[in-house]
Formats: structure tokens, C-alpha cells, sequence
């Protein structure tokens, strides 16, 4: 008993003499072979995972949640953005001709349109097909894709076929009767057709769909339907075999990547120009007949203004050119002054069909020859001498210009002398034009003893006042009043004057007229007329407009 | 006439099976072990013929070869290893199955590693040839030394073509 207790305190001594130095001991060497450490506990990690696993399941979930959760979510999102990716560009291609069939073929097949979309996006394509003896591994023939050549199709072959024999092999061995149906590497898988003496193995990049099984099959019906006995009686000998007939079969399936919609973008892109074909007359007809339309508008559009232009005499002298295009109008060509360049615009603007006008005319002042210019003031001169009361004749003595002759009024003059200056190579205007109002005069008679305007007088009044207006004169007018002699000379008098002022009154008041007035009565007849046998005649007034020396010398 | 034909490397695990073919396709060899697994198939090309051959994983006590490996196959080479005669008294068994799985399949025998023991009697080798009338060679080989590697293949290969032109 006392052995043991002593026994007992030894050990415990002996602890707590050396835990601290093992503890140290194995901090140390932790230190030093972290690698060596490393190395030895691999192993037991995964053991020790799928114990924890076997007994604790729920915690490892729950432990590597995250990591997985975040892992697969960012995968999962890397996948949908290539799929958003290529639905954009789906989306983005619009209205093309590829969209129509697509909607079409939707209709018809009864699915839905963006199964179809999917479909052509994940871009499944057949790469390759071998058709190779069950047995032997042997390729009878085989098809690839230009694309996608195969590296030594017999090995691939062979291999296929042994893989295919061990799995057959092993099911058989658990019973049931099946058989390998396709392989997944990657983005392609290898779908397996098997018949009685051989199978084809379709190489496939991207997904398959019902369809693509379906003309597998249809391919490998017809390989038996048609070679059957020739594949059965294969021994090795491969001119035995008529490979074009099996490669005829064998192209449809070939063709089918590139007939649906699993195509190549290649044949997308020359389907693509197919409308474009029919298209391209189209718009050559229509381009033509627009041109010729066009060209037909603006041919009429330009005899239009060419008329017009020459139907206006001071721009009769000058070339002017016109374009026209559109509706759009260029005025090209050389004209002397400003004013042609804006009286040859100016009379093109209420043409309807006319758009725009561009005034290109360039103003450019030849007339630096003394002939020239004579002749241009001749020109505008003969103008001007058409405007009632003008009358202007002129000569040109080198740089200086002499005007003689005479106008009606004073605002007429300045109007000329204006249009004149305008001539820039006239130095000098020596004017000698006179302001010479036109006689302007009227007679009224009147009936015995009648001192009121009948409607006859005060129409010739009216007449008078508007002749007197055109003149936009200032000069005054004179009204005399003449007598009959018949009555008493008292008579008479008061008879002139209530005419006079009967007369005045309808001039002022009711004709508005502001010129001064200067009134004479007489007690005789007009000059030259006898009274006793023209009495009517003597019995009269006479409205004037008194001229400028008359006018002078009343003053 | 073009042949393309299957032929079945057979034997025991580790009598140079796959040495051989290196051998014969690839004229190489190589002194390190790996055990094949499952099967390697190998393409030569002859003047002729096509050849597929196909290596497969050598039979053990507890392994026995897949069967379905041997289907359709023109010819086959039986292997053993001269320095272990468990491997020629598996011989008997091979040609069995051979003529069980393709009848007619004409047979080489080859017996390899003759580089390290050439000793053999003649009575052994003419009971081996005696095992079934499809054995049309026994040949001593050696992948490593390159020995009657080529005749072993060639005269089983001139054997097929022969029978494929009938």
C-alpha cells in the first residue's frame, strides 16, 4: 500500500517536472517542421472528414455551407451571364430574317419560342460520326466535321469499343440487359447508336436535343436497312465495303448540325444574304424610277424660273445661270450691281415648287467702259421716262453726267437722282432737271342764276382733286369766276361769290384738298367768248394750278 | 486489298505483353514496370494491313480477363514468361479461351524474356503447339533485346491477310 502510494507521488512529481519541458518541446517542433507535420496529417484529414460525415453529417453541411453556397452561386452566375450574353446578341440581331423563321417554326412545331432560342444559343454541333464494328473496334467509315478533323479515328474507335465492352460486360454481369448510351467530356458527349453488328458514335459539341436522337436513329435504320448483310459479313477487309454508300447515309446526320438550328454561324451569314439578293433589284428599279422623277421635276422646275427670270427686262442683259435639284435653286452668273442680285432672287419667290434659293451671283462692277456705262443710264433712263411727267434726257461726258428735262414734282426728281447714283462709275451728276407741275385745269358751268353744285360739277371737281394729288404738289391753285353780263353787274357779283365759295367749300371740306387758293371774280366773260350769243358759255369758273414762275411772280 | 484487323495481346500479368507492342509499333523499350490496366490499344501499320492492337490487362488468380476484349478479333498472341513457369502452364487456359471466344482465330505463342532464360525443351515447346491446330508459331521472343519480335508479328499478320484474301 505505502509502495503504491509512493509510486503513486513519483509520478505525479515527475509530471509536473517535465509537462512544461515536453509542452516546449513540442512547440519547438512544431516550429521547425510545419511541413513534415503537414505531410503526416493528410492522410487522416480525409479520414477524419468522412468519419465526421458518417457520425455528424448535418455539421459538415452546415460547416462547408458557405463556401459551397458562394462557390456554386458564383458559378451559377458566370453561366447565366454567358447565357444573358448570348440572348442579348439574340435579341440585338431584331427583326432579322433569322427572327421570322424562328417565330415561324415555333408556330409550327408547337414549342415555345425561347426553347428554340436556347437552343440556338447553346450551340450543339455535330463534330464527327464514326460507324465502327461492334466487335472489332474497327471504323467502317467515317465523316467529320471541316472544322473539326479527327486525330486517328481508329484509336478512337477501338478505345470506344473497349470502353463499351467493359461496361457491357460489367452490367451483364449484374443482370440487366443495357447498354452504354452516351459519354460526357467537357462541353461535347459521344452518343452511342448501337445495331447489331455496329454502332455509331456521334461526336457532339454543346447540348443534344430530341431531334439530333431522333436522326441518329433514323441514320442507324438506315445503315442496317441498307448494308446490314455487308457489315455482317465484314471480316477485315475494308474493300470489302462500299464506304460512299455508308457515307451517304451517314451525311444527313452531318448535315443535320448544319441544316437546324445548331448551324455553323457560317451558313447563318450566307443565309443572311438571300433576301438581300432580292432586295438589291428592288432597290435598283426604284432608285432608277426616283432619279427620273427627280431629274423630270427639275427640268420642269428650271424652264420655270429660266421664263421667269427672262421676262425681266433689266436682267435680260445678263447670263444667269440656274441649278436646280431637289427644289433647291443655285443662281449662278455675273451682274453689275446688288440690286440685279436681289431683284433676280426676289422674282423667283412665290414659285411654289421653289425650296430654297441660293444666290450665288457674283456682283462684280464692269462697267468701267465710258460706252457701258452710257449705255446703262440709257437703259435705266428709258425706264424711268415711262413714269407720267417724266421726261429726262441726259449726256455722259466722261465721269460726268448731265441730266436736262423735267418732272411733275419734286419727290419724282429725287426718286430719279437716287436710282442714278446707284451707277457707281458717275462721278459727277450735274442735275438740271425742273419740276414742272402739268397744267392742270378744269372749267365749270353753271346754269342761270344757279349758284349750287349740280352732281355734273362736283364730279368734275372730284376728277380735278385726284389729278392734283398724283402731282404731290404744294403750288396753289387759282379759281376765277366769270360772268354772263346778263343780269346786274350787283347781281352778278353775289352770284360769283356764293359760286366761289360753294365751290371752295367742296374742294376744302369734302375733297380734303390743302393747297392754298387764290380767287379772282370778274365781272366779264372768259377771253374770247361772246356772252350775248354763248351766254352759257360766259357763265363759268376756272380751276388751275398756278406753275412755278406764275406762282414767283403772284408772290 | 486493305486489311484492318483486330488482334488480342494474351497472357499472364507481367510477361511483357505491352513490351512487346512497344517493341513492335514503336521499336522501345523500357525496363520500368507499369502494370496496364484495363486495355491499351496500339495502331501499326504494315505493308498490307492495318493492325489494332490491343493490350489488355494481364490475367491474375483473382482478375480474369474481360471476355468481351477478345470479340472479333482476327488473331491473338499468347504470352508467357520464360522465367516463370506458372505463366507457360497458363497457356493451355488462354488457347481454350481463345477458341471458345473466336473460333478459327489463328494463335502465336510467344515466349518472352529470352534474353534472361533461353532454357526451354523442345518436347515443352512442341506440347504447347500441340495444344490446338489454330497455333501456327511458338517463338521465343525478347522485347528488350528486340528478338524474333518482328517475326512473331509479322507471321501471324501474313497469316490473316492470307485468310482474308480466301
Amino acid at each position: 500500500m505505502d509502495k503504491n502510494t509512493k509510486t503513486a507521488d513519483e509520478e505525479k512529481i515527475l509530471e509536473d517536472a517535465l509537462s512544461p519541458l515536453v509542452n516546449r518541446l513540442i512547440d519547438k517542433n512544431y516550429e521547425t517542421s510545419k511541413d513534415k507535420i503537414a505531410s503526416q496529417m493528410a492522410p487522416l484529414i480525409g479520414s477524419a472528414i468522412r468519419e465526421q460525415i458518417k457520425s455528424q453529417k448535418d455539421d459538415v453541411v452546415d460547416a462547408l455551407y458557405p463556401v459551397m453556397g458562394n462557390m456554386i452561386s458564383k458559378y451559377v452566375t458566370q453561366s447565366l451571364e454567358d447565357i444573358l450574353n448570348k440572348i442579348n446578341t439574340q435579341i440585338q440581331n431584331g427583326l432579322s430574317v433569322e427572327t421570322l423563321k424562328r417565330k415561324l417554326k415555333a408556330k409550327i412545331k408547337g414549342v415555345s419560342e425561347t426553347e428554340l432560342l436556347l437552343s440556338e444559343i447553346t450551340n450543339s454541333k455535330v463534330k464527327a460520326v464514326l460507324l465502327i464494328h461492334k466487335e472489332t473496334g474497327i471504323v467502317l467509315t467515317h465523316l467529320e466535321n471541316k472544322n473539326h478533323t479527327l486525330n486517328e479515328p481508329e484509336m478512337l474507335a477501338s478505345m470506344m469499343t473497349a470502353i463499351r465492352s467493359f461496361v457491357n460486360d460489367w452490367v451483364e454481369q449484374n443482370g440487366s440487359n443495357q447498354e452504354l448510351g452516351e459519354i460526357d467530356y467537357g462541353g461535347n458527349k459521344i452518343i452511342i447508336e448501337a445495331s447489331g453488328h455496329s454502332y455509331l458514335a456521334v461526336i457532339i459539341e454543346g447540348a443534344a436535343y430530341k431531334s439530333t436522337y431522333d436522326v441518329i436513329r433514323t441514320t442507324m435504320q438506315n445503315i442496317v436497312l441498307h448494308h446490314g448483310n455487308m457489315i455482317q459479313e465484314f471480316q477485315g477487309d475494308t474493300s470489302t465495303l462500299d464506304e460512299e454508300a455508308l457515307k451517304a447515309d451517314l451525311l444527313p446526320l452531318l448535315q443535320y448540325a448544319d441544316d437546324d438550328t445548331a448551324t455553323t454561324r457560317n451558313t447563318q451569314e450566307k443565309k443572311k444574304i438571300h433576301p438581300l439578293l432580292y432586295i438589291i433589284p428592288l432597290l435598283l428599279v426604284a432608285y432608277g424610277s426616283y432619279s427620273y422623277y427627280k431629274s423630270y421635276t427639275n427640268t420642269q422646275l428650271q424652264q420655270k424660273i429660266e421664263t421667269r427670270l427672262d421676262s425681266i427686262p433689266s436682267l435680260m442683259l445678263y447670263k444667269i445661270q440656274t441649278e436646280v435639284d431637289d427644289g433647291v435653286v443655285t443662281l449662278k452668273g455675273v451682274v453689275p450691281f446688288e440690286y440685279h442680285k436681289h431683284l433676280a432672287q426676289q422674282s423667283l419667290q412665290n414659285i411654289k415648287d421653289i425650296k430654297e434659293i441660293h444666290n450665288d451671283l457674283k456682283v462684280v462692277p464692269t462697267l468701267q467702259d465710258p460706252m457701258q456705262v452710257s449705255s446703262n443710264i440709257a437703259y435705266l433712263l428709258d425706264g424711268l421716262n415711262t413714269q407720267e411727267g417724266v421726261g429726262i434726257t441726259y449726256t455722259y461726258d466722261y465721269n460726268t453726267l448731265t441730266l436736262n428735262g423735267s418732272v411733275f414734282n419734286p419727290s419724282q426728281k429725287e426718286q430719279i437722282l437716287e436710282k442714278i447714283k446707284k451707277i457707281e462709275e458717275i462721278k459727277n451728276i450735274k442735275d438740271n432737271i425742273k419740276v414742272i407741275p402739268p397744267k392742270l385745269s378744269e372749267t365749270l358751268y353753271f346754269k342761270k342764276n344757279k349758284t349750287q353744285l349740280t352732281q355734273e360739277l362736283k364730279k368734275q371737281l372730284t376728277h380735278f382733286a385726284i389729278s392734283l394729288s398724283h402731282l404731290d404738289t404744294s403750288y396753289p391753285l387759282k379759281i376765277t369766276l366769270y360772268s354772263d353780263t346778263l343780269g346786274s353787274p350787283k347781281k352778278n357779283e353775289q352770284l360769283s361769290k356764293k359760286r366761289l365759295q360753294n365751290i371752295k367749300d367742296f374742294l376744302q371740306k369734302e375733297l380734303q384738298v390743302k393747297n392754298d387758293i387764290i380767287t379772282s371774280i370778274k365781272n366779264t366773260p372768259p377771253p374770247g367768248i361772246d356772252a350775248k350769243k354763248y351766254p352759257y358759255k360766259a357763265r363759268c369758273a376756272t380751276i388751275s394750278l398756278i406753275d412755278k414762275d406764275q406762282y414767283e411772280s403772284s408772290l | 486489298m486493305k486489311a484492318v484487323y483486330k488482334v488480342v495481346m494474351i497472357g499472364n500479368f507481367g510477361v511483357g505483353k505491352t513490351s512487346l507492342v512497344q517493341r513492335f509499333v514503336n521499336n522501345s523499350f523500357s525496363e520500368e514496370y507499369l502494370s496496364t490496366i484495363g486495355v491499351t490499344i496500339s495502331k501499326k501499320l504494315t505493308q498490307h494491313s492495318t493492325i489494332m492492337l490491343w493490350d489488355i490487362e494481364g490475367h491474375t488468380e483473382f482478375k480474369p480477363i474481360f471476355k468481351q476484349y477478345l470479340l472479333g478479333a482476327k488473331g491473338f498472341i499468347i504470352v508467357a514468361d520464360l522465367t516463370r513457369t506458372k505463366t507457360i502452364d497458363a497457356i493451355e487456359k488462354h488457347v481454350q479461351m481463345c477458341n471458345e471466344i473466336v473460333p478459327n482465330a489463328p494463335i502465336c505463342i510467344s515466349l518472352n524474356k529470352c534474353d534472361i532464360n533461353d532454357v526451354i525443351s523442345d518436347e515443352k515447346i512442341a506440347s504447347i503447339k500441340a495444344l490446338s491446330p489454330l497455333i501456327i508459331d511458338v517463338i521465343k521472343t525478347s522485347a528488350k533485346s528486340g528478338d524474333a519480335v518482328e517475326k512473331l508479328f509479322t507471321s501471324l499478320d501474313e497469316t490473316i491477310v492470307a485468310e482474308l484474301q480466301k
